[in-house]
């Protein structure tokens, strides 16, 4: 139980009291010249996971008694990345962590009906008690046989051993191993099978099964092999947490690993697979790109304001205004005024999705008139000619161009853009002087400055169904002017990451080796259904099965994976899976994914196309749901346990790497600046989520198979994960748990040594020059605690951009990702490499152009080239244009009530309010004002195409329809025929403030406005397998009357 | 004398909030409540007047003005103090420039008739009643930070109550900055209720033995903010910010804000549209009763 220092409240009640008290009366107070400074404080360096820059900070914390407080956040001083200062989002987590909402125990489900609105009665529970519920759940699914399935069954002689005993089958022709991994039922008894040798004629496979059968069987006696059920397990990712490995080494990668279950579904494709996927196929970088701003001189932003989200966002602006000032052009293009365009030498107010009109057009433009004056070309034309994949003609540039190339004319009448808009977009950017028409002049961007300009890609114009071809072709124009890792430029190459990589490297791979021995737990085996994810991703014929009327939507998700395979598994796919009871229900949803374990996921709220969460958590046949979670959130309503976690900015270890910003790689360490906020538990500590399969290794380990499944031995453990844990932890597995092992051993994995106490001592004594010492000490270059590898020397002629004859751009040994090691524009080799063998490994007959319809795109033959592609509609009405908040901190806020307060900087949103911002040209039309309340309502279809075969990929499609409610801002700010509004709100839980001032908080109304993934398709650009949200969705606007009375901020945080 | 200014340069300011968000952290003000945000520091987005498609942001806070009309109009009696202009010191009073030169308030002395919020011409007494963005002058109804009092738990005995994490931390609110005010100057750190509030200039930061920035300034991503001279932002020049240290134990960086005259403020914006950067000149006209806003129609909470 919680603690109450009443006595400690009591005192500052007094205090306070005794202020109020002394009121309005006139004193002699004397003044001074003494002002105090503040209370003492220390700077306590550590991370925020606000967005995806995933910034070094620093935590101010005072001290009252014991107890630690943090009262502010700066970014960290040494930081490269963002120079000592954070974005709002920062300070907003000082409110997350003190929210009276946060969960302090363990909570359990006593209602069993579950739906958005129903009351789950949750009771409190001891984490003892939890972790014994989840254990048995977990072993029952282990070790029961799968009961719809029979997969193989055969007679054969059966003979004894001491702990494993061997059964020789009349299987002659399964290869070895085949049934690894199955359970095997002989007399009533169910055993595991641990191996099987390879059948040959007259030579059958025998198989080993543990433990031993209590007694020797008959020969002959009947044996049936069935799966297990482990694979109904499910993992969900929301944060990540690396730490030697893949991220969340020991929940996500370990746990499924060592349990058996291929089922692990991270939240990437919600957001950032679109982008990486213009990227991959331009240069064969499947990342973010980082940005030389502090050189730039052109600045092209698509879809994207970096001062406000996506990405590096206090370096941008830190630099935006600065780079303004001193002569940087901004070009914005999009369908709103964003905090960026604002600032815009040039705003493009374009219509959604036709990004790739108005860049083939740049592209031709600036390509045609190079060509054909020379006098207008600057050192882009060198790289045009040495590091563009083909000769300059018929396989390279201009081939490309004359295929794919739009004219100005086309791309206007396309893009809704004046002609000479886009002729004065292409002369900025390519470093020419322009007459009032928009015709080059002449170079004024010389030699390698016309190199300085940056093509930025962002997630609005890549997350289009369509939004695959025309993200490329935004990207690709920064091949035109050379600005591919060019001082200025887009900045594919890392700094030094390699040294430490290496030790990264090596522990991943022991890593990896330790948990493949561990493997005897994870499902083998030869049957394919058995193996593939719930949420595939990709269309397989024998997944489907030919009969099945209604199947789950299947896509390529090509990313960065390997060829046949793809690489995203969309996360809307498992919400389809579920709802729907495929794939291992084949139809039959109370079969199908039995349970779910999520740290810090909310696919109820983030996820586009919420309807199909709903409905797959819903009852009945709902998975059971274990939820690790800070707060009660949407997943949090339809959860059965709910584990409370640390907020690891501040309150225990988490450690990421891998992004960059302002050419510096990051590495975030997390650790735990002040005490936990409700530090008591029956474990004496509180656990996270990567505490708690350490809780669950040790639980799973005491419970007897037999006691929870019939049929196995009463004195038969599940201690693999045990083990792995044990083998893992720097300290015995008996010993108290270390809190901050994800920790050391990280700092392990980059000193490649033990933990070493006197770098915690120093890491511990608050003096920032420590930080430096000890980062540079464990391999990590300077720039403070846990930041930074060391930096692309931005430096002409330095490190990075060397002078090397050629030019200032990377040349010789820095050939770029993509099969050609160039940049690939007429032909992205790998791209086409992937859709061949995809469309040859599946039921596409090896005819691309089939996989190509199945993706929704036009058979337009410009499958590997960037090219622009009409949008593809869904609903009717106005176009749904969705942005990210300034104050999101990443999809999950808790929107605290300095959210609201300071809402108005998300330009022409109001503060306490949830808006969306409509066109006076439109308002008109739909009678509405500024003020009014309106419903927005979208129909949308989701699942497989229409007109396609099922055994291509299409069969039927279902409809979902949904409205949201919200006030109107009109404004000539947001494009005619568009609507826009903020993502951001709209929860119907995670607390009094995020859902707004109600009574019942359990009735499933959004007091606070609303949630555009409720009314966002939920499809997807399905050669990536991203989700789709911009450009796309049409929605219909009805002006509605006042539904609600809002009452004061202040009632509404009292309750 | 050289005039020593806050200056915020609108071409940097991209209207992220930091600045805001620090001051409400730094200060301690409270929940915004009935027609009052409490934001010392604050913006509003502007636009020509109409319908435009245009923007800027505009931060809001005390001017601290030369002859502040929040001083004049202050009925409480005044007692003598040579370090306020006029050597006499209302419950809001303004320091003579050798000792500042900031518009301050003293809770103790302020008996809550809210004349200075009626007067002060960058102020509404409601923000809801007059469609404002920001208001510099907030009134406390009450005890500022009540609702952690709150004892309204979601989830009866799994998720905690304001009050609560407010015991549990030993601080209303539980991420209370906590400063003290030795020299009489304004008041706690927590405002008591039945007085306003308003921007003090960080004056326990400015003006304490170790000098540091303003919240705001010292928070400003874009590095907009800047306490220079008159003449320096004349030129045009960037004072690098790195000069002055932000927060951090071990640097004293008294030395630089010593160096800088007293502090005044005159608000010299620049206004930023399409293409180049123009000049329009000092922004607020002492004539202007109200700040501008409010395309928006009637929407305050």
């Amino acid at each position: 139980m919680l603690k109450i220092t009443r006595r400690t409240f009591l005192k500052a009640s007094a205090a306070i009291g005794a202020v109020a008290a002394s009121g309005p009366i006139l004193n002699t107070l004397k003044p001074s010249k003494a002002f105090a400074a503040e209370s003492e404080f220390q700077m306590r360096p550590t991370a925020c996971l606000g967005c995806t820059t995933w910034c070094a900070v620093e935590a101010k914390v005072q001290t009252v008694g014991n107890i630690a407080r943090v009262v502010d956040i700066v970014g960290n001083r040494k930081s490269r990345s963002n120079g000592g200062y954070v974005c709002p989002r920062g300070r907003l987590s000082i409110q997350q962590m003190y929210d009276p909402d946060r969960v302090k125990t363990p909570m359990r489900r006593t209602n069993p009906n579950k739906g958005r609105g129903v009351n789950p009665g949750f009771i409190p529970i001891s984490w003892d008690e939890a972790v014994d519920e989840i254990a048995r759940k977990l072993i029952e699914m282990r070790y029961t046989p799968e009961p719809d399935e029979e997969l193989k069954k055969h007679s054969g002689t059966v003979g004894a051993g001491s702990t494993t005993t061997t059964i020789v089958t009349d299987d002659e022709s399964s290869a070895a191993d085949a049934y690894k991994g199955y359970l095997v039922t002989v007399n009533n008894e169910i055993r595991m099978i641990t191996a099987s040798t390879a059948g040959s004629a007259g030579n059958p496979v025998v198989l080993t099964v543990e433990p031993a059968l209590s007694a020797a069987p008959n020969q002959n006696d009947p044996f049936v092999v069935k799966a297990s059920q482990s694979h109904k397990l499910a993992v969900l990712r929301g944060r990540y947490s690396t730490v030697n490995d893949v991220s969340n080494a020991i929940l996500y990668s370990a746990l499924p690993a060592i349990y058996g279950t291929p089922n692990k579904v991270s939240h990437s494709s919600i957001c950032a697979e679109s982008e990486k996927g213009a990227w991959v196929n331009v240069i064969g970088a499947w990342e973010y790109q980082d940005y030389d701003l502090d050189n730039c001189q052109c600045l092209l932003l698509w879809g994207s304001d970096p001062t406000s989200s996506n990405r590096m966002v206090p370096n941008a602006i830190r630099k935006l205004g600065k780079r303004i000032k001193a002569g940087m052009k901004l070009i914005v293009v999009d369908p709103r005024l964003s905090p960026a365009a604002a600032k815009a030498h040039i705003w493009a107010p374009i219509k959604p999705g036709t990004d790739g009109a108005l860049a083939m057009a740049i592209a031709k433009f600036i390509w045609e008139n190079m060509r054909d004056n020379t006098t207008l070309r600057g050192s882009g034309w060198d790289f045009i000619t040495n590091r563009v994949d083909g000769d300059i003609g018929d396989n390279g540039v201009g081939g490309w161009i004359s295929a794919a190339g739009l004219s100005v004319p086309e791309a206007a009448s396309i893009t809704g853009l004046a002609q000479s808009t886009i002729r004065k977009i292409a002369c900025m950017f390519a470093g020419w002087s322009y007459d009032s028409d928009g015709n080059p002049i002449a170079l004024i961007r010389t030699g390698h400055d016309q190199c300085k300009a940056i093509s930025w890609v962002g997630p609005g114009i890549a997350m289009q169904p369509h939004g695959l071809y025309g993200a490329m072709a935004a990207a690709a124009l920064n091949a035109l002017v050379g600005s591919f890792d060019h001082l200025g430029g887009v900045i594919n190459k890392k700094g030094s990451w390699t040294q430490v990589n290496g030790d990264v490297r090596a522990v991943q791979t022991s890593h990896k080796d330790a948990l493949s021995s561990y493997k005897g737990a994870y499902m083998l085996g030869t049957n394919k259904r058995q193996y593939t994810r719930i949420d595939p991703n990709n269309m397989e014929k024998d997944y489907i099965g030919s009969t099945d009327p209604e199947v789950p939507l299947g896509l390529p998700g090509i990313g960065g994976g390997s060829n046949a395979v793809g690489g995203v598994n969309p996360t809307n796919m498992l919400g389809d899976a579920l709802r729907l009871g495929y794939p291992y229900g084949r139809g039959n949803k109370a079969n199908n994914c039995k349970m779910i374990i999520s740290h810090f996921a909310n696919f109820p709220f983030s996820c586009t196309g919420t309807k199909r969460w709903e409905d797959a958590l819903s009852t009945p046949n709902a998975p059971f749901v274990v939820n690790i979670v800070t707060h009660v959130n949407e997943l949090g309503m339809f959860s059965d346990i709910i584990l409370p976690s640390d907020h690891h900015m501040f309150e225990n270890y988490l450690f990421t790497h891998g992004q960059r910003a302002d050419l510096a790689n990051i590495m975030a360490m997390m650790r735990p600046v002040v005490g936990r906020l409700y530090p008591d538990d029956d474990y004496g500590t509180k656990w996270g989520e990567t505490e708690f399969v350490w809780l669950l290794g040790r639980k799973m380990a005491e419970i007897a198979v037999g006691d929870v499944v019939p049929g196995w031995p009463t004195d038969y453990y599940f201690t693999k994960l045990k083990d792995y844990c044990d083998s893992y932890s720097p300290d015995a597995w008996n010993n108290t748990i270390t809190t901050s092992w994800a920790f050391n051993k990280a700092v392990n994995a980059y000193r490649g040594a033990k933990n070493d106490p006197a770098v915690w001592a120093k890491l511990d004594s608050d003096n920032p020059s420590n930080y430096t010492e000890v980062a540079t000490s464990i391999g990590v270059y300077g720039y403070g605690f846990g930041i930074h590898q060391s930096t692309v020397d931005k430096t002409p002629g330095g490190l990075y951009f060397n002078a090397d004859g050629a030019g200032q751009y990377w040349v010789g040994t820095s050939a770029f990702g993509t099969v050609s090691g160039k940049v690939e524009l007429y032909e992205a080799k790998k791209l086409k490499q992937q859709i061949e063998a995809h469309a040859a490994a599946h039921q596409y007959e090896g005819q691309p152009e089939k996989l190509i319809k199945a993706c929704n795109y036009p058979q337009d033959g410009l499958y590997y080239m960037p090219h622009y592609v009409a949008p593809s509609l869904q609903g009717t009405g106005k176009r749904f244009v969705d942005y990210k908040s300034r104050l999101n901190r990443e999809g999950r806020s808790a929107n605290c009530p300095m959210y609201y307060e300071f809402k108005s900087c998300d330009a022409m949103d109001v503060k306490w309010r949830d808006v969306v911002k409509i066109n006076p040209t439109d308002a008109a039309a739909l009678n509405v004002v500024t003020g009014d309340w309106v419903k927005i309502s979208g129909t949308y279809k989701v699942g497989n195409l229409p007109n396609i075969p099922s055994n291509e990929g299409g069969g039927p499609t279902y409809e979902f329809s949904d409205d949201i409610i919200c006030r109107v801002v009109v404004t000539p700010t947001v494009k005619v025929g568009t609507v826009i509004k903020c993502y951001g709100q709209g929860h119907w839980a995670y607390g009094r403030m995020a859902k707004g001032r109600v009574t019942n908080f359990t009735n499933g109304v959004s007091y606070q406005g609303g949630n555009n993934n409720e009314i966002l398709p939920g499809d997807y650009e399905r050669i990536v397998g991203g989700n789709q949200r911009n450009g796309c969705m049409q929605v219909s606007i009805t002006k509605i009357s006042a539904p609600y009375t809002f009452v004061s901020p202040k009632q509404q945080f009292t309750g | 004398m050289p005039v020593n200014q806050m200056v915020i340069d609108l071409r940097l300011c991209v209207g992220c909030g930091t600045c805001a968000i620090a001051c409400k952290l730094g200060n301690n003000t409270q929940i915004r409540d009935k027609g009052q945000s409490f934001n010392w520091a604050d913006f509003m987005i502007k636009q020509p007047p109409g319908l435009s498609n245009r923007w800027m942001a505009l931060p809001v806070k005390c001017n601290h003005c030369a002859d502040p009309k929040c001083v004049a109009a202050c009925p409480v009696a005044p007692i003598t103090d040579t370090t306020c202009v006029g050597d006499k010191r209302k419950a809001m009073y303004k320091l003579k420039d050798a000792y500042g030169g900031l518009v301050l308030h003293d809770d103790a002395r302020c008996i809550g008739c809210r004349n200075c919020q009626r007067n002060c011409p960058y102020s509404v007494i409601d923000l809801g009643a007059y469609n404002a963005q920001a208001s510099v002058i907030s009134f406390n109804f009450t005890q500022a930070h009540n609702e952690w009092q709150s004892t309204k738990e979601l989830f009866p005995g799994m998720t905690g109550s304001p009050a609560e994490i407010a015991d549990t931390v030993g601080t209303t609110p539980p991420y209370r900055t906590d400063w003290t005010n030795e020299g009489g100057y304004g008041g706690d750190n927590i405002r008591p209720g039945s007085v306003v509030e308003k921007c003090y200039g960080c004056y326990h930061r400015v003006l304490a033995a170790t000098k540091r920035l303003p919240y705001c300034v010292q928070a400003c991503p874009a590095n907009a903010r800047k306490i220079v001279s008159g003449d320096t932002f004349l030129n045009d020049q960037d004072i690098p910010f790195a000069s002055v240290a932000p927060d951090d134990p071990n640097v004293d960086d008294a030395k630089v804000l010593s160096s800088l005259p007293p502090w005044s403020e005159l608000r010299v914006l620049k206004q930023y549209s399409m293409g180049e950067p123009v000049l329009v000149g000092p922004y607020w006209s002492p004539t202007q009763s109200r700040p501008q806003t409010f395309y928006w129609g009637n929407f305050n909470p």
